[in-house]
């Protein structure tokens, strides 16, 4: 049901953008559990998503990854969360009296 | 002659069906509804058969039409509690007329049935099992109009309809995803109050605004009042707005954000249901109003391009009840029906009463 409900949300959203670039799996499971990933992109082919299978089952999850094949039109990422980093940045910036976080990363 | 019966409260629809016309009238569903009844409908003698349409079949009633048996009372009795206001309409209907006619056939259509065969995946609300248990998940609505659109879409376009998204346009607009004429998922839940918005219904909300609303000091029949008969576009628009005003176009001065939303929304349940079926051959639409759905129709399929959704440029819906809206080659066809609930019981009903009379 998890990923039936996730593939629903997927279909949804690919309709309301009108069509899809990028699709970014993020956080735990998102980033380390690639059966969950493998199952959501089945038969998603209709949107132009292509999984590595292999890419998928060896990427690490440290960093941020591809896993699309290469005929995919769609690029598959696998992005780990930082929050931390995040709340940093904006920590700063709001010191700095910069309203833009980017500002102070760069 | 046919005499069919749809209960809408506070009022009730029923119609005459005769040698393929419609005479259809609604009268308010008070002590003089059956004697109005009786009056409109002529001479009950030229009757061959009633016809009732049970809006909710709950847990029990699976099929999408039977004959009126005392079992058949007794589970149209135990559904009520499923849909009160509608289903306790239905069984009253149902008893008076089989009462006053007693000799003939009396027919019931169910249109949850058609999603009684919803998998586990779609139909499973995930709560506690003993809820599970009392019948709490998704039953859709609807049935009789999805199931004749598959029909109508086989027969234009042959046999290539396998994975079919079904868009009913309404005062209560809902979507099916149909796989082989099977239904697989469906907008409407428990009851009709979830899913797409309708003209007085809520749809999709979180559920603790039920619990904000009884702990502001509401009772739960004003909440049901008020998500039910208080809320969707009639709620956007702050009066009220039919289907027909909705589709008739962004002219209409005011309704902008009440059809944004309905597009909107249908649009998230075409992707969601694509999804599901793993890709789209058929997208059906069937409406009562045809004519003023056209414009509707063409924004939600000019944001479905990139399925490739490609209408041909002078598609319209003149003349007969099924159009062809997909362009010449396209890979997805695009269909319009338009949909007479009473067309379709009737239909329904004859061929029920000739399958039992050989």
């Amino acid at each position: 049901m998890y990923v039936y409900r996730l593939k629903k949300y997927v279909g949804s959203y690919v309709a309301v953008l009108g069509g899809l670039d990028v699709l970014v799996f993020t956080d735990d499971i998102g980033v380390h559990n690639w059966l969950v990933r493998e199952k959501v992109c089945e038969g998603m082919d209709w949107c132009g998503v292509r999984l590595d299978a292999e890419a998928n089952k060896r990427v690490s999850g440290d960093e941020i990854a591809r896993l699309d094949a290469p005929d995919s039109k769609v690029r598959v990422l696998i992005v780990p969360t930082e929050e931390e980093l995040v709340i940093c940045w904006e920590g700063i910036a709001l010191m700095k009296g910069k309203k833009d976080a980017a500002a102070v990363r760069s | 002659m046919l005499l069919l019966f749809d209960p809408d409260p506070p009022y009730l629809r029923w119609c005459v069906f005769e040698q393929g016309a419609v005479r259809s009238s609604r009268c308010a569903f008070g002590a003089e509804w059956l004697q109005t009844v009786k009056k409109g409908a002529g001479n009950l003698g030229r009757v061959k058969a009633v016809g009732y349409l049970l809006r909710h079949g709950g847990d029990r009633i699976k099929e999408p039409i039977l004959r009126v048996t005392p079992q058949t009372l007794s589970e149209v009795e135990d559904a009520v509690r499923f849909l009160p206001e509608f289903n306790d309409m239905t069984c009253k209907v149902l008893d008076r007329w089989t009462n006053e006619l007693p000799e003939i056939p009396h027919v019931l259509f169910c249109d949850t049935a058609f999603f009684s065969g919803l998998p586990d995946v779609a139909g499973t609300y995930a709560v506690p099992e003993e809820l599970r248990e009392k019948g709490v998940r998704r039953y859709g609505s609807y049935g009789l109009v999805h199931q004749w659109a598959w029909e109508k879409a086989r027969s234009l376009f042959g046999g290539n309809v396998g994975k079919m998204v079904s868009v009913y346009l309404g005062d209560h607009t809902n979507v099916a995803a149909l796989r082989d004429g099977k239904s697989l998922d469906t907008t409407i839940g428990f009851t009709p109050v979830e899913g797409i918005p309708s003209r007085t219904g809520c749809g999709d909300i979180d559920a603790t605004i039920v619990f904000e609303l009884h702990s502001s000091g509401m009772s739960f029949r004003e909440i049901n009042e008020l998500l039910s008969r208080k809320s969707g576009f009639k709620a956007l628009l702050g009066r009220r707005c039919s289907y027909s005003d909705l589709a008739a176009g962004p002219a209409t001065v005011g309704n902008a954000a009440a059809r944004d939303i309905l597009i909107y929304d249908v649009l998230k349940y075409i992707g969601a249901f694509t999804a599901v079926l793993g890709g789209l051959d058929t997208l059906a639409f069937a409406t009562r109003h045809p004519d003023e759905s056209m414009s509707l129709i063409g924004e939600i399929c000019g944001r479905l391009d990139f399925l490739p959704v490609k209408l041909h440029p002078h598609s319209s819906a003149a003349g007969g009840d099924a159009w062809n809206l997909s362009d010449n080659g396209a890979r997805i066809n695009v269909s319009l029906f338009k949909s007479d609930i009473w067309k379709i019981m009737a239909h329904l009903a004859e061929s029920l009463i000739e399958e039992k009379q050989p």
